[in-house]
């Protein structure tokens, strides 16, 4: 059963220069239980998108079409509404921890926050919750721990602080957005294995540009370029028979494939060739490609691709 | 705890300006043509007496090294021995203090008030930026700023003064205290005008500081994390931006006491309001130097103190500062 | 209106101001200190604005008043300016020790105020407009140099400095060449609202008495009306033209240095809600 069903969603900014498309009729279907990858290289949009289904994006942003959660379109739904669904029900783990924290409150005032905005956790019970959820973590001495700044701590302790405010109030889905980011090996294997054994049962939206991350936490992913997705299936299929060229390419690139980069740079938004976007990139575009924009198709059983090869 | 070794670094530093400030006068003093001293006499009477040579000779060491000099000017100046005045044949700091007292009247609650209406207005704006009425606000404080103050205080004198009279054109008092006494009651009636010129360059100031500290807050992560957590904006606001916005304010405001003392010697010349600021005016235009020197080591006392109690208070609000490691 | 229309707006006025200042002799009918007529004339065909206490033109006295204010204003801040750039970008290239020791001097000589400096070294020196416009600069240029430096540092360790150096060009061309263009949007927007600062500064200075009596210019107009009671006299012409002219100064400038600012440094204009 899909949770969270997002359908044809664009976002396009409002600037000085015009308007400048994001994302491009976006179809996501997240069901209960599943860990989704959305991965893509850096400013493709993959942010944007996890920011659209949490309606956080600035005022500048048009956002078009549906993300279906529980029954209502939170695109549609208005700030009372989404109040009541962010932290609560889809919580949002952000990108760099060194700044996600604030930095003038207590980390334990901040865990404790999302808990009293939306249960009537409170008083003894509510700090016992917040040190369950901080050993739940990892976190050693919570008490004492709790009462000091997030620039005490390092990274790595930031970032489970990240997501044990979260996890606060056991919400239905989490996106976490580049949840290793600027983190050493070592601290980002013990979070990726962090994030395994809590997000086990949850309802997961990951975002990244990192294969490995990806391969590690989600059961499916979706592969965007230039802010639209070209490839969807299970993560293990999807990692060993990659169908789409860029899904390729990002595959030969990574480090343990031996760094082989894809040539050329992605489009920046707004500046997408005609046919398909892929295709100044790709090492078997054919004549069609430069002119015929591919639709995203299913192949197979589970497997979804956005390339005029396997029409 | 504040730590330590970031206070006596920050004392440190306030010492070295006051003793560089100290250095100057000094040197200034010396190098002007003919000593000081005789100078000074000169300017009481023509003819000088013998004894009070040789007291002043004594007092400033004017016959021992320029070394000895130095350190017997200094000591001077921590015992609040500043100087006569050319002009009134008065010692400076005594002279000084009394007008001090006189400029604090105004000076205290503009200043006071200017804080808190430039930082609640910059704070609405910065936290509205981008809409009608921030940018409406904002380019009316561009046009208010650009505006000199003595030009604000001239054409406010003109309007409700002159035309409207409802204050007094300037003073700090009216003629009926020479019957009557000093009545606080007249003096606050005279002091309106000047305080809410005042008030209203302190808070123009303020204002940009506010709006653009508070437009750097709302770009941080963290205030996306707290709207992520499902905060009302009005608690994103009160709970996660104000303080974080109004933290730099304790430096920033700091910054703007030489312009306040810049304001008011404009102000208090436009209303001859008997303050320092009047004083700076009267010496300027007599070339009355040590009297000059003493309000130059006055206003610097105050710009240094007030950015080290600044410092001091930052560290006390701002954790990052607090614990020691920046 | 768009803040760039703002910005040619106020550099049509600023170019206005300059050609005054250059063709005072040709636009001024009279000289500034000439006594020309009856004084306290209202204004007439004669004279423009008036005549001041003594008989003399007002008009003639703006023109060439704007000359000082112009040229107080201007040096000042191109002096002050170019300092700060230079020292900022000495210090932020070379980094080391030399950077650690003049930011140490100048966290020290940060807090003295700057204007009762001045007040005392021009007493001292006793000097004309351009020794002073000097002395504002050199001043002032203290409280630049970090706005250089911070940007300045950051551009030195940047991958195409790494790369102008390995490929073997000097210090002076790199920083000559590479860095300072890159930090003209932040010297220029500083230039232009030191410029106004200096310029308002030095009428104001001018109104509580800086320059001998003999000087003119709109400050020692302005003060020379004031003392004399035109408000309450009704003389509005003597005390208002000096006035609307520093006010129309300054307001351009002001327009202009927002305008730069936000060119630059376009933050988004965007906040939700």
């Amino acid at each position: 059963m899909s949770l969270l069903a997002v359908s044809n969603l664009s976002v396009q900014f409002e600037g000085r220069a015009g308007t400048v498309p994001v994302l491009d009729h976006i179809d996501l279907e997240i069901n209960t239980g599943e860990q989704v990858a959305l991965i893509g290289e850096s400013g493709c949009g993959k942010t944007v998108f996890g920011m659209s289904v949490m309606r956080l994006l600035p005022s500048n942003a048009r956002v078009t079409g549906s993300a279906r959660y529980a029954g209502r379109d939170l695109i549609l739904a208005d700030e009372r509404e989404m109040q009541q669904v962010r932290g609560k029900k889809i919580a949002m783990i952000s990108q760099n921890s060194a700044f996600a924290l604030n930095p003038v409150l207590t980390i334990g005032d901040q865990i404790a926050e999302p808990l009293t905005l939306h249960t009537s956790c409170r008083g003894n019970d509510l700090h016992r919750e917040v040190i369950a959820l901080l050993t739940s973590l990892g976190i050693e001495r919570p008490e004492e721990n709790m009462q000091k700044y997030p620039h005490q701590f390092s990274g790595g302790m930031r970032e489970r602080i990240l997501i044990a405010m979260a996890l606060a109030c056991n919400p239905d889905l989490i996106i976490a957005d580049e949840p290793t980011s600027g983190l050493d090996a070592l601290v980002k294997a013990q979070i990726l294995e962090l994030l395994r054994t809590v997000m086990q049962d949850r309802t997961l939206l990951l975002i990244t540009h990192d294969l490995g991350t990806a391969s590690a936490l989600a059961s499916h992913t979706a592969v965007m370029y230039a802010g639209e997705i070209v490839e969807y299936g299970p993560t293990q299929d999807l990692f060993t028979y990659p169908l789409h060229p860029y899904t390729q390419g990002l595959i030969a690139a990574s480090p343990s494939a031996g760094f082989h980069p894809i040539p050329g740079v992605s489009p920046a938004p707004g500046q997408v060739p005609s046919g398909c976007w892929f295709c100044p990139r790709c090492s078997c575009a054919m004549d069609r490609c430069s002119t015929v924009h591919p639709s995203l198709k299913k192949t197979g059983t589970n497997r979804q691709v956005r390339c005029l090869r396997y029409d | 705890m504040i730590d330590g070794h970031y206070l006596l670094r920050r004392i440190g530093y306030s010492g070295a300006a006051f003793f560089v400030c100290i250095t100057i006068t000094f040197f200034i003093l010396h190098l002007m043509p003919g000593d000081y001293i005789t100078n000074y006499l000169l300017s009481l009477s023509h003819t000088i007496p013998q004894e009070a040579v040789d007291q002043f000779y004594q007092q400033y060491g004017l016959d021992r090294p320029l070394g000895e000099q130095y350190i017997i000017y200094i000591c001077n100046i921590l015992q609040g021995q500043w100087g006569y005045s050319y002009q009134y044949g008065l010692p400076v700091f005594p002279m000084i203090m009394q007008k001090l007292s006189w400029s604090l009247v105004i000076l205290l609650p503009a200043v006071l008030l200017g804080i808190i209406i430039g930082i609640v207005l910059g704070a609405w704006s910065g936290w509205r930026s981008g809409g009608k009425k921030d940018l409406a606000l904002f380019n009316i404080m561009i046009v208010f700023r650009a505006i000199p103050e003595f030009w604000w205080a001239i054409m406010a004198v003109w309007v409700f003064a002159f035309y409207l009279q409802w204050f007094p054109l300037g003073g700090f008092t009216s003629i009926s205290v020479l019957i009557s006494g000093l009545n606080p009651w007249d003096v606050l009636y005279h002091a309106i005008l000047p305080i809410c010129l005042m008030t209203s360059f302190v808070a123009t100031g303020n204002y940009y500081m506010m709006r653009n500290s508070m437009i750097a807050v709302i770009g941080e992560d963290y205030i996306t994390t707290a709207r992520a957590k499902g905060l009302d904006e009005r608690a994103v606001l009160w709970r996660h931006a104000l303080k974080n916005a109004l933290l730099p304010m304790v430096t920033m405001t700091t910054f703007q006491v030489a312009g306040i003392i810049m304001g008011n010697v404009f102000i208090e010349t436009v209303f001859s309001w008997p303050g320092i600021g009047l004083l700076t005016t009267d010496a300027l235009r007599m070339r009355d130097l040590p009297l000059l020197e003493g309000i130059f080591l006055l206003d610097a006392l105050m710009t240094i103190g007030a950015m080290l109690a600044a410092d001091i208070l930052a560290s006390y609000l701002d954790p990052r500062i607090r614990m020691g490691d920046q | 209106m768009t803040r760039n229309a703002f910005l040619w707006i106020s550099v049509a006025i600023l170019a206005l101001y300059f050609t005054v200042a250059l063709l005072a002799p040709f636009i001024a009918p009279y000289g500034a200190t000439e006594i020309v007529g009856a004084p306290l004339q209202p204004p007439d065909r004669g004279h423009l604005f008036g005549t001041n206490d003594v008989g003399q033109d007002i008009f003639s006295q703006l023109v060439y008043g704007s000359r000082v204010t112009l040229i107080f204003g201007f040096c000042s801040a191109l002096l002050s300016v170019s300092i700060s750039t230079c020292a900022g970008i000495v210090l932020g290239y070379y980094g080391g020790n030399i950077d650690e020791v003049v930011c140490r001097i100048l966290d020290i000589l940060m807090p003295i105020p700057i204007f009762p400096l001045l007040i005392v070294l021009t007493t001292f020196f006793n000097p004309g407009v351009v020794q002073v416009s000097i002395l504002m600069g050199v001043l002032g240029s203290i409280h630049g140099i970090r706005l250089i430096r911070a940007p300045a540092l950051s551009l030195a360790e940047t991958p195409f400095i790494e790369g102008a150096r390995s490929i073997g060009a000097t210090d002076l061309r790199i920083m000559s060449r590479h860095i300072l263009p890159n930090l003209m949007p932040v010297v220029t927007a500083k230039f232009v609202s030191s410029s106004q600062h200096y310029l308002v500064m030095g009428v104001g200075l001018s109104f509580i008495g800086l320059w001998d009596t003999m000087t003119v210019d709109w400050g020692s107009m302005i003060q020379n009306a004031y003392s004399s009671g035109a408000l309450s006299l009704g003389l509005w012409w003597w005390i208002l033209p000096p006035g609307i002219a520093v006010v129309g100064i300054s307001l351009a400038l002001a327009l202009a240095g927002y305008s730069l600012e936000e060119s630059f440094n376009p933050r988004t204009e965007v906040n939700r809600i």
